[in-house]
């Protein structure tokens, strides 16, 4: 997508977004809700029109008119949408026959999907009968099991199950280590954090940010929060600590210190020593490495989940 | 080729799955017509013949005298006004031709067709050619029927478009601003053509059978023949389930309005034509039928219920072919129409 603008009416949804991706990737859009995730993905499949811009997938522009394209991608939405008087095998096999004419291949396909997503004592089921997280999971088979090359998963994992949301994120993994390039939106940052390869920032209908994670880190000067609960916490202790290399700020209040380490992730051994060596002594202590909110509340001015 | 059969097990086994689509289509009808029957079964036994008194001289007294439906009491004037004003008979046909009644009730309406008839065929009747006036006045003004003819046929009428729903149903599964399911399967490489041929087809079978089980349930069970011209009647079922679902997908298609908007729409429109075409009672028909004749003539309720009355049980194909061609090719116009309103598109919004 290069410089996309969507308008709806006075709200601008994409402000010149931009943003690629390449075969083989997982690809993760994330951003608050209203931020434009769903737009870019409909943007995509040709269902929205945009107002400026160039939309490309597999080097071709978007045309609802494209049969090839549509015919190697695959959608999951964020609505679960199946016919939910249908049972789960027939949805799927109908699914799976929009794209596959051979009954058997299709059959196989079908089959395949069923396993994928952990739906085999539910073949019969129907789809309206089905727990949340079990809806979710057809929701997905609908639109995997023909093996598209490049799949948008539209936040599947919004109002699942702790154990279904495993499940989908590890049947995600694996369909990537198969073959498909996937594009994930969501606004759980650690759902971002555990499954993509390369994340896109998005905030107001703008990419705000893209790169791996540890590249996005590096973009915020990060640093790493070590909470300490000092046994004899004084002005002098706080300013033995301050003087250790890598600290680079100091708070206390009621015995609990925090500590600033930069780089992140490096430094904690170094300051334990330190601390020991300097007769500090703690009660507890817990570290914390920077997330994905603190680069967004540093790009944005907010986080995550305002 | 095979897509459009997998559309077509799409959708019948959806129809067959959905209760709430096999009670409304199925036995909501079947309890409708049942409870009809009970109610309007009584008063048709019970209707009597019009009583009328005929002064000496009036031209077609020996004709009005072989019309069934009157009870012709011979009286001179004093005696006919008196007659009248006791209430033993609605109307007089004076020796002059004028007809006098007291108000404006169903009795009265059947007088005053039967004397506007006979002055019409006043001149063919002189010229001595034989005439069945009762048939001809049944033919042309269907009030004979009673009510409960008139309410079955008219529920008749709205059951066989019932085939509207379906059409909405169709629209809201393939134009991708209308609903997640649709915006999914746009992303998909379905044909709109072939899912929208596949829903037609199947919704007119659906719909066709249900009208059809409606009138063999009428014929067996309460004895009530709409079946006496099957193939006639079965053509015209056809038709106007055809024509249902063309206005579902009309409606459908043509704005965004969601299902709870058209359903109630839908049920609120056929209610309104099915009450003109006398489903609630003769009343309000003969009203629109002198006041907004126009109205029923093309009201496809009424269309279907006179049309199936007359092919079954008066024996005539007055209007049959009229009214067929009328529900295929505005059916068509409106197929044709929506399939505009659904052709791919990237949507402003969804």
């Amino acid at each position: 997508m290069k410089e996309v603008v969507k308008r709806y009416k006075e709200v601008v949804a994409l402000n010149r977004f931009n943003f690629e991706i390449n075969e083989g990737e997982i690809v993760g859009l994330l951003g608050p809700n209203g931020s434009g995730k769903s737009t870019a993905i409909n943007c995509l499949l040709g269902l929205l029109s945009y107002d400026e811009g160039e939309v490309e997938v597999f080097g071709r522009r978007v045309s609802p008119d494209d049969m090839d394209t549509k015919q190697r991608i695959g959608f999951v939405p964020q609505d679960l949408s199946f016919f939910a008087e249908l049972s789960v095998i027939d949805n799927i096999r109908y699914f799976a026959g929009l794209y596959e004419q051979n009954n058997v291949k299709r059959d196989e396909m079908v089959r395949e999907a069923i396993a994928f997503v952990g739906l085999e004592k539910y073949t019969k089921f129907a789809a309206k009968k089905l727990s949340g997280g079990l809806k979710r999971r057809l929701n997905i088979a609908c639109g995997i099991a023909h093996r598209p090359e490049f799949v948008m998963f539209d936040e599947p994992t919004v109002a699942v199950d702790a154990q279904s949301r495993n499940f989908i994120l590890e049947g995600i993994k694996e369909m990537n280590q198969n073959g498909s390039t996937v594009l994930y939106t969501t606004h759980y940052l650690e759902e971002a954090q555990e499954l993509c390869d390369r994340i896109v920032i998005m905030d107001e209908g703008r990419n705000m940010a893209s790169g791996t994670l540890e590249e996005l880190i590096d973009l915020v000067d990060p640093t790493e929060a070590v909470h300490l609960v000092l046994t004899h916490p004084s002005d002098a202790v706080l300013k033995l600590i301050s003087n250790i290399p890598g600290v680079v700020d100091v708070t206390e209040e009621n015995g609990k210190a925090v500590i600033l380490l930069t780089p992140p992730g490096h430094r904690l051994s170094s300051l334990l020593e330190e601390l020991k060596n300097n007769e500090i002594y703690y009660s507890s202590l817990y570290s914390e490495l920077p997330t994905l909110n603190d680069v967004f509340l540093k790009l944005t001015g907010k986080a995550l989940r305002d | 080729m095979k897509r459009f059969f997998s559309h077509m097990a799409l959708n019948v086994k959806m129809s067959l799955k959905d209760k709430s689509t096999l009670f409304w289509s199925f036995i909501y009808p079947i309890l409708l017509l049942s409870l009809m029957a009970v109610a309007f079964s009584g008063i048709q036994s019970e209707q009597k013949s019009i009583a009328v008194a005929v002064e000496p001289g009036h031209p077609y007294a020996d004709v009005l005298r072989q019309i069934d439906v009157l009870d012709v009491k011979d009286a001179e004037c004093d005696e006919a006004l008196k007659l009248l004003r006791d209430k033993d008979v609605d109307g007089i046909y004076r020796a002059d031709g004028v007809l006098l009644v007291r108000g404006k009730g169903m009795n009265e309406t059947v007088l005053s067709e039967i004397g506007s008839e006979l002055k019409k065929v006043g001149s063919v009747y002189a010229s001595g050619r034989s005439l069945d006036f009762t048939r001809k006045y049944v033919e042309r003004g269907d009030q004979e029927q009673g009510m409960l003819y008139v309410t079955l046929s008219a529920s008749i009428g709205m059951f066989a478009l019932y085939g509207y729903f379906s059409g909405i149903s169709i629209v809201h599964h393939v134009q991708a601003n209308l609903s997640s399911l649709a915006a999914r399967l746009s992303t998909t490489p379905i044909s709109r053509l072939s899912y929208v041929s596949a829903g037609l087809v199947s919704g007119v079978a659906m719909s066709s059978l249900q009208t059809i089980g409606l009138l063999l349930y009428l014929k067996w069970v309460w004895k009530i023949d709409y079946l006496a011209d099957p193939v006639r009647t079965l053509l015209l079922v056809l038709t106007a389930s055809f024509f249902g679902i063309a206005i579902g997908l009309f409606i459908g298609a043509s704005n965004r309005w969601s299902l709870k908007a058209k359903v109630p729409l839908g049920i609120a429109l056929m209610l309104l034509l099915s009450a003109a075409s006398g489903m609630m009672g003769p009343g309000f028909r003969l009203y629109v039928e002198n006041n907004l004749p126009w109205l029923n003539r093309y009201n496809p309720v009424n269309m279907i219920s006179r049309t199936i009355y007359r092919l079954n049980v008066l024996g005539s194909t007055k209007e049959f072919t009229e009214n067929i061609l009328i529900f295929v090719v505005a059916g068509l116009i409106l197929c044709i129409v929506s399939l505009i309103f659904m052709r791919k598109r990237q949507f402003k919004s969804l």
